[in-house]
Parts: C-alpha cells; sequence; structure tokens
C-alpha cells in the first residue's frame, strides 16, 4: 500500500509502538502449553447457570404437582357431596331406631346413584368413606314413616271363603279387642 | 491443515497477533494474553477451524477480535452480576504500568488513539501496525472494502486532529496550518 508523507508519519507511530510490543509480548509456548492443558483437563458437564435453572424448573413442576394432586384429593365429582350431605340434614330421634332394620329399608329407600363417567383412578383406588356413606344413605328413612303405619291396619293373608261357616270366617277378622266392642255395640 | 503444521504458523504470527490482541483490548495486556490463550484454546480444541479461505493471519485476526469482543461481554456481564469485582483492578495495574514504561510521545499518540472510533482505530491498525490492505483488514473486521476505506480515511482526519489537540509535532509539517503550501 503506497503511503503519503502523513500516512508516512502515522505509520512511524505505529511503528515505535510494535517495536514495544514486542518486547512486553508473551512467549508463543507459555500460551500454547496453558491452552493444551486447558484442553486435555476434564470439563464440567453443566455449567452452573444451566444447572440453577433446571434446578428452578424442576421445583416449579414439583409445587405445581403437588398443588394440583391436593386439589384433586379435596374436590370430590357433585354426586358425592350430595351422598355425603343427605343423612347429615335429616337426623331426628325416630332414625335410629329405625336404621336398626336393615331389611327392610333397603327394599323401601331405592337408591339410584347419578351415572357419570368412569373414572379409571376411582375405581382402581376406592374411596372407603364414601361406599360407608352410600350404605348408611341406603338405610335412611324417613322419620315420618312411622306415623303412616296404624294399628288399626289389617293384614290380609288370604280370602276369606264364603260357604265356611261364621266361626272359621271369624278367624280372618282383626283380634283386636277393642274392634270386636266396636263390633259388639 | 493439521495441528503442528498450523502452531508452527501460529508461532511465526505470534507477535503480530499478540499486537492486534493489545489493540482489540485497549492495550490491557492482561486481557489481550487471555484472549491470545482463549485463541489457541479454541484452535486446539477445534472450535475455530481454518479453512483455507482467505490468509491464514486475515482469518487468526477475525477469530481474535470475536473472542476479545465475546469476552468483554463477559466481563461487562460480571461486572454488572457483582459476582467477580475484583479481577480489574489487577489488570488495570498493569496497564498503568506499561503506559508509564512507554516514551511521552507514545503515551499522547495511544491517548488519542484511545479517543478514536472503534472501528477507526481498528481500521489504522490493521493498516498502518500490521500493514495488511484495506481489503485485508475489511476481511478480519467482517465489513465491506467501502466501508472499511471509509473508516481509514475518518480515523486518519480524526487521528490528525486529535494529535494537534495533544500538541504532537512529529517531524516536518504535521500541522497543515503551519505549512499551508503542502497542502496547496
Amino acid at each position: 500500500m503506497a503511503l503519503a508523507g502523513e500516512e508516512k508519519r502515522i505509520q512511524a507511530l505505529f511503528s515505535e509502538s510494535a517495536l514495544y510490543d514486542r518486547n512486553v509480548a508473551p512467549r508463543f509456548e507459555e500460551l500454547w502449553t496453558s491452552a493444551a492443558t486447558k484442553t486435555s483437563a476434564p470439563t464440567r458437564g453443566i455449567s452452573r447457570p444451566l444447572l440453577v435453572i433446571t434446578a428452578t424448573a424442576l421445583l416449579i413442576v414439583a409445587t405445581s404437582w403437588g398443588a394440583w394432586s391436593w386439589y384433586r384429593s379435596t374436590t370430590r365429582p357433585a354426586h358425592e357431596q350430595v351422598v355425603n350431605s343427605a343423612p347429615q340434614t335429616v337426623s331426628p330421634p325416630a332414625f335410629q331406631q329405625v336404621a336398626q332394620q336393615p331389611n327392610q329399608l333397603t327394599a323401601d329407600v331405592p337408591f339410584k346413584p347419578r351415572p357419570s363417567r368412569p373414572n379409571k383412578r376411582r375405581i382402581h383406588q376406592p374411596n372407603l368413606s364414601a361406599i360407608a356413606e352410600t350404605a348408611l344413605l341406603y338405610r335412611w328413612q324417613s322419620p315420618t314413616r312411622t306415623f303412616m303405619q296404624s294399628p288399626a291396619a289389617v293384614n290380609f293373608s288370604s280370602l276369606p271363603q264364603l260357604n265356611k261357616s261364621l266361626e272359621e270366617l271369624k278367624q280372618f277378622l282383626p283380634r283386636n279387642t277393642e274392634l270386636t266392642k266396636e263390633s259388639n255395640q | 491443515m493439521q495441528i503442528p503444521e498450523l502452531k508452527a504458523e501460529l508461532e511465526r504470527l505470534h507477535q503480530a497477533s499478540y499486537g492486534w490482541a493489545l489493540a482489540c483490548c485497549q492495550h490491557n495486556r492482561a486481557d489481550a494474553e487471555e484472549v491470545l490463550q482463549t485463541v489457541y484454546l479454541k484452535i486446539l480444541q477445534g472450535k475455530a477451524v481454518y479453512g483455507g479461505r482467505c490468509k491464514l493471519q486475515t482469518w487468526l485476526f477475525a477469530v481474535i477480535r470475536k473472542v476479545a469482543i465475546s469476552e468483554r461481554r463477559k466481563h461487562l456481564l460480571r461486572m454488572l452480576t457483582f459476582t467477580t469485582g475484583t479481577h480489574s483492578e489487577p489488570k488495570l495495574d498493569s496497564t498503568h504500568q506499561a503506559e508509564l514504561e512507554r516514551s511521552e510521545m507514545q503515551q499522547r499518540f495511544q491517548q488519542a488513539l484511545a479517543h478514536l472510533p472503534a472501528r477507526q482505530r481498528e481500521t489504522l491498525h490493521l493498516v498502518f501496525y500490521q500493514d495488511l490492505s484495506l481489503s485485508e483488514a475489511a476481511e478480519v473486521m467482517n465489513i465491506s472494502v467501502g466501508s472499511a476505506r471509509r473508516h481509514y480515511e475518518r480515523g486518519k482526519k480524526s487521528l490528525r486532529e486529535a494529535l494537534d489537540r495533544e500538541g504532537i509535532d512529529y517531524g516536518f509539517g504535521w500541522r497543515r496550518k503551519e505549512n499551508s503550501g503542502a497542502v496547496l
């Protein structure tokens, strides 16, 4: 590159600077050897910032999963909530007396739960408390049902035959003494 | 190019490489050594591969420049995050020590050079210090030849004005106002 007078002066200044730099330059072998040593040294597998980011992401995932599972365990479907609340709302004294007759109650109070979509998780892990509450609801009977039963109710086990004698027909009549008195009067 | 052959070439260019590394690191000797060592490390690891499309010196200077910029960014990040604030002091000390060893004129020249924009300073260094052509300088700086020429012309003008301010009268008629006949 052809240089003019002014450029030669600039180059002279740069040349002086280059002379000084050559005197203070480190030896090539020194830098090359240290670089080769670093090359052979085992490198770290994961850098520190990457490790911190990974740990933070794992913590967030674990926390959100825990919160989700807790939320799933506390909240139940609507029909389960109805099953739980029904026996608690009605608890008169007569209920306990009626509840001691399970054979009669199962036939009187049929319960048809609302059909829902099958839940695989619930099938594999049945909720024992929900089953017990469902059974209690099956046994539940209205406390006013006893008032519907009259002591004067007649239970006909068979039909009387008209060609029989009066004495034989009397056995179909109620044996209550009051009724007999009324009929006699 | 194999590593032993490349090593011989790098050794031949070592002085020039160190001068270029100094220019890229604002004449900080510790930073320049670190940059040069990182460049050798990248070559040994195979991260910087010479493809043979240009001169080896041009390729090497481009790698040095990129590494210097990267190291400067890392240093700035470290300064911002306050993780390692103790590294800058010894480097500044070594720089100041080096500056004291220079002649007074060289100190003024370096100060004038330091006030130039980076692109202009780099262009002037590559042309006058490393004796590269403008096209080679443009290749090192990854810019067009036209841009390199513009930086070169503006750099010369800025340097002349800065040297005028510093009062350096290097040889005959440095100041045009004192030698108006040379302009004509």
